[in-house]
């Protein structure tokens, strides 16, 4: 039964400590809506001879106690049936549902409360607005390299730093102005401009010059490296070689803002009132907190493709909600909302043709504190990293399909990059145990405990006191667990103090360097207080490699450079669930969780019936852009 | 009456003062900050969103020179007379300006070797507390409560709390008046046949929802009758309208919010009813031959009800503050969420904004109930014969 997720206590509400003593199957409030039932009372009005003290009844008590926990208990159970019983025959019945007539997505979505493509920053602004808004290039249905929108080609140079980029001709905002170079131009410095404070700046970094230019260092914008040669052609200077900078002119910082639009209404510019876009979308109603809606845009350039005629993105904060939604058919697609915590094993274990658990460039890991012992040595480190069965872990606690980690880098850059991450050590407790006593700590001799911090959250303390129980067995070191609001918890880590630390990196970008990068000496996420100039010197190199063979092998370096040296001790990567209704196709699977709303459509009769008879059909990769 | 009145409103000014204030400093004590999200961010970054919300600003070098290297790095607190950086002048000559105050330091402007002017930013500092917390106060009293960090500066605090506040008054005014209506039929009609069955019913029932939390009641219900039985839109709210789709997303949320105070009030004005009609004034009505209706009405009842009007007071601060736990559940766009929110973001603006707009709320509340029981009480109002 869905008790909503946590929200703080029920400030204020009362509370009292009394049994329940009731009388059975009378409803309240249906007892007393009419003052009508006051009349026909059957017992004469009796003068009380004292106050309130005489116990209502007392003679009566013993029989009326029983009654009302039974009926809690039947309730109880009547539910619990209600709930769980349903589970084993809902797949059946989402495969009985009629494909709907109706062009109209709706889905369940966290609020957003600006839409400023400069600044969106979180995940539900982002799958929205990249509906609205497209790039250079834009992502693929499923994995696979990114295809043209706003360009039809680019050129890059031997050296890897310079991009020419030619635009599609003839493309127009949704207001039928055209879409020049400039625009890209104007846009780009705008997201750089420090007036802006766009918290998503740092992804233009990329951009020779942009750096300086978003610190306020220099103040001519034509120091940010992009330039229009003529109005379809966009010239792009970068400060390294970047092979993933295809994808990165897919991110939402990337997109062309309408110029006249901004100018002319300033920061209500991207209200539905004013807003000029050049997506497959239009935003058409946004009420933050409650519902938004997009429609085709006729003048988008790949207007026939685009199946959808309507969206509606109901938003909430709530996955229970969000849940409930997708459960009574309100919403198509659960959103990107998450799959309530006590549901999620129930559905995966169910078989349910709408449940889907995707890869996700995310990882988890325990920042080690290098530089305070006894986490200083890195025997120590090591023998810790093999005390934990990260397996088991998976296996029984996580349950959710999630791959284990012996890297930071999680194992999705095979397709794209022809890059295998390296395989570290797994679970070795004999091992574990002959380390730690080389470091001179025999069974957790002289061993202080350790304190190991994390923040609130019902997943994140089984994975400590799992963590806890494995390293008091596995090495008889004892572990103290610390919880603390995701707050404090940065503050912490971003002090050093502490021997060992929860912690995450989901990608920035889709490349291996991403992970890497948090372990620079200079990274504000190295919250091990790594420091290896041999490691810096190799993400240097990487940066400044255009070949992707010898990138590849770079990468492997650094990677070997991190096992040797254990300033994390990695968990898992992610993985991401949820239900989607078994007719939507052309969501595919993409490993950064990026779906554009432009692919979808319904199943075709024919695909239906398919379908029915228990057929996956997925919608191929488009042919990327070069 | 009206010194009474002047003298309440401007206790209730200094109380908002005192309230704002404390809530001020808890809010900068609290660790973490507006700019800490789940990664950290680069401290250029950090600087340009600090400098938007006026949490940040520039030091200028006062020197023009080439920079040789900063000697402070980003996060960290310097001294006054601490150097903060090394400048070779024009003439080769090296100096190393240094701090007039001290202050943190929250991101360095370049890196080595870049030319600067005499009033080109060397670093941003953070502004200090005290001089956030004079300029807070100075705004509130202006009634301007600034931008939200939640829409990274584009939405003030003020057209948030102006879209939301309706609907959570909205909320409680339908969770009161339902709350009044049964709670007080329930326990006049109680208190007039104590021990009977019907009272029996009434006060379990009352025991029983005065024993439920919303969190509990509200989930539970939307399981009923949502998920289950679906009557009901599974949460959402719609405008002000008396049709079906308008009406009927309201029902579990005002019924949730209300039943609790409901069992209230009902058990509060069946003793309020006990102890008034065995008094003398309940007993000379009737000896002048009064009907029993009258007698009930005008003299029992409008005694009777005096406890449940000095409990409107902590109800409606209860209904306000309960229905943030009801907002969430049954997805209410409502003013509770920011409660919340605000504060676990660290939205310092949007925080003030709600603790100022429900203190001023409960401060009127509780003004108003004082008048209330005035009218009602010929002892409190000091002119009976």
């Amino acid at each position: 039964m869905g008790i909503e997720q946590p929200l703080g206590n029920a400030h204020g509400t009362p509370k009292l400590t009394k049994i329940i003593q009731s009388p059975p199957q009378t409803d309240f409030s249906l007892q007393f809506s009419g003052s009508n039932a006051v009349r026909p009372l059957p017992k004469p009005r009796q003068q009380p001879k004292i106050a309130v003290a005489a116990p209502d009844g007392a003679r009566r008590l013993p029989r009326m106690r029983q009654a009302p926990l039974l009926l809690l208990c039947l309730l109880a159970l009547t539910f619990l049936a209600l709930a769980c019983g349903r589970e084993a025959d809902r797949g059946a019945q989402l495969l009985a549902e009629r494909v709907p007539a109706e062009r109209h997505l709706l889905f369940a979505s966290g609020g957003m409360e600006f839409l400023d493509p400069a600044k969106v920053a979180e995940t539900a602004g982002h799958h929205l607005m990249m509906n609205v808004f497209e790039g250079l290039y834009v992502y693929n249905r499923g994995e696979g390299p990114p295809v043209p929108s706003m360009a039809t080609r680019h050129e890059v140079s031997a050296d890897g730093k310079t991009w020419t980029v030619h635009l599609r001709p003839g493309v127009t905002w949704s207001d039928g102005v055209p879409i020049t170079a400039r625009d890209f131009v104007w846009s780009w410095r705008r997201v750089l401009d420090p007036r802006t404070a766009s918290r998503a700046a740092q992804l233009l970094w990329f951009l020779d010059g942009a750096q300086a230019y978003n610190e306020g260092a220099v103040t001519d914008p034509e120091t940010v490296g992009v330039h229009a040669s003529d109005d379809q052609t966009l010239v792009i200077r970068l400060k390294n070689p970047t092979p993933f900078f295809l994808d990165l002119l897919c991110e939402m910082q990337y997109v062309p803002t309408p110029r006249h639009v901004v100018e002319k209404w300033g920061d209500a510019w991207s209200t539905p009132a004013h807003i000029v876009s050049n997506g497959p979308f239009l935003l058409v109603k946004h009420e933050n907190r409650v519902v938004s809606e997009l429609v085709k845009n006729p003048r988008y350039w790949d207007a026939q493709d685009v199946w959808l005629d309507k969206i509606t993105v109901l938003h909430t904060e709530s996955d229970q909600t969000a849940f409930d939604w997708y459960e009574v058919g309100k919403t198509q697609w659960q959103g990107d909302t998450s799959l309530p915590v006590d549901r999620a094993p129930g559905l995966r274990a169910s078989g349910r043709p709408d449940f889907h658990s995707d890869p996700k460039l995310c990882s988890y890991y325990f920042s080690v504190r290098v530089d305070r012992p006894p986490m200083d040595d890195v025997r120590v480190r090591k023998a810790v990293n093999l005390a934990i069965d990260k397996e088991r872990l998976a296996l029984h606690i996580l349950r959710g399909g999630q791959p284990v980690a012996s890297n930071t880098v999680p194992d999705l850059f095979r397709a794209s990059h022809g890059y295998t991450p390296l395989v570290g050590d797994g679970f070795d407790p004999e091992r574990a145990r002959r380390l730690l006593a080389d470091a001179g700590h025999a069974g957790g001799q002289g061993l202080a405990p350790l304190t190991l911090y994390f923040n609130t959250g019902e997943g994140h303390r089984l994975i400590a006191e799992f963590v806890q129980r494995n390293l008091q067995e596995n090495l008889g070191v004892q572990v103290q667990l610390a919880n603390m609001e995701w707050g404090s918890l940065l503050k912490t880590l971003l002090a050093g103090d502490f021997a060992i630390g929860r912690s995450s990196w989901c990608a920035d970008y889709p490349d291996p360097l991403t992970f890497l990068e948090v372990f620079h000496s200079q990274s504000k996420a190295n919250y091990s207080g790594y420091k290896s100039a041999e490691y810096d010197g190799v993400l240097a190199a990487i940066q400044a490699e255009a070949d992707m063979q010898k990138r590849n092998a770079l990468l492997r370096r650094a990677e070997e450079i991190l096992d040797r040296d254990m300033p994390l001790t990695p968990l898992y990567h992610y993985t991401w669930s949820y239900l989607l209704r078994p007719f939507v196709l052309g969501y595919e699977r993409h490993a950064q969780d990026m779906h554009p709303l432009k692919y979808v459509r319904w199943a075709t009769p024919d695909e239906w019936t398919r379908i029915q008879h228990g057929a996956v059909l997925h919608l191929p990769p488009l042919p990327g852009g070069q | 009456m009206a010194r009474f009145l002047l003298r309440r409103l401007l206790a209730g000014f200094v109380t908002l003062w005192v309230v704002a204030s404390l809530s001020f400093g808890l809010m900068r004590l609290a660790p973490g900050g507006p700019f800490q999200r789940d990664k950290p961010l680069a401290p250029a970054v950090e600087a340009n969103l600090r400098r938007t919300f006026g949490l940040a600003a520039d030091v200028p070098s006062p020197v023009a020179g080439t920079l040789v290297r900063f000697l402070v790095k980003p996060g960290q607190h310097v001294l006054e007379r601490q150097p903060v950086a090394e400048i070779r002048l024009q003439n080769g000559q090296m100096t190393q300006p240094s701090a007039v105050a001290d202050l943190e330091v929250i991101a360095l402007t370049g890196t080595p070797g870049r030319v600067l002017r005499a009033g080109d930013p060397l670093l941003t500092r953070a502004t200090s507390g005290w001089a956030q917390y004079r300029h807070a106060m100075w705004s509130y009293a202006h009634l301007d409560f600034g931008v939200t960090y939640a829409s990274e500066g584009t939405e003030t605090v003020m057209a948030t709390l102006a879209k939301a506040f309706p609907v959570s008054l909205e909320l409680g005014f339908l969770a009161l008046l339902l709350a009044l209506l049964l709670g007080v039929s329930a326990g006049l009609v109680s208190g007039l046949y104590p021990n009977s069955r019907l009272d029996h019913v009434a006060m379990t029932g009352a025991l029983l929802a005065v024993s439920m939390s919303s969190i509990v009641l509200g989930p539970l219900l939307k399981l009923i009758f949502c998920v289950q039985l679906r009557w009901f839109d599974v949460g959402g709210w719609q405008p002000l309208a008396l049709d079906w789709p308008h009406v009927q997303v309201k029902i579990l949320p005002v019924l949730t919010l209300g039943l609790i105070y409901a069992a209230w009030f009902a058990r509060l004005t069946r003793a309020g009813m006990l102890e008034v009609v065995r008094q003398d004034f309940v007993r000379t009505a009737r000896a002048k031959g009064l009907p029993e209706r009258l007698v009930v009405l005008r003299h029992a009842f409008r005694a009777a009800i005096l406890p449940v009007v000095s409990f409107l007071g902590p109800a409606l601060a209860g209904i306000v503050t309960g229905s943030t736990v009801i907002e969430q559940v049954f997805q209410v766009p409502g003013v509770g969420e920011f409660f919340v929110t605000s504060a676990v973001n660290r939205d310092y603006p949007m925080v003030m904004g709600t603790v100022v707009l429900y203190s001023s709320l409960l401060i009127l509340a509780n003004l108003f109930v004082d008048l209330l029981q005035a009218a009602l009480d010929p002892r409190v109002r000091g002119d009976h014969g």
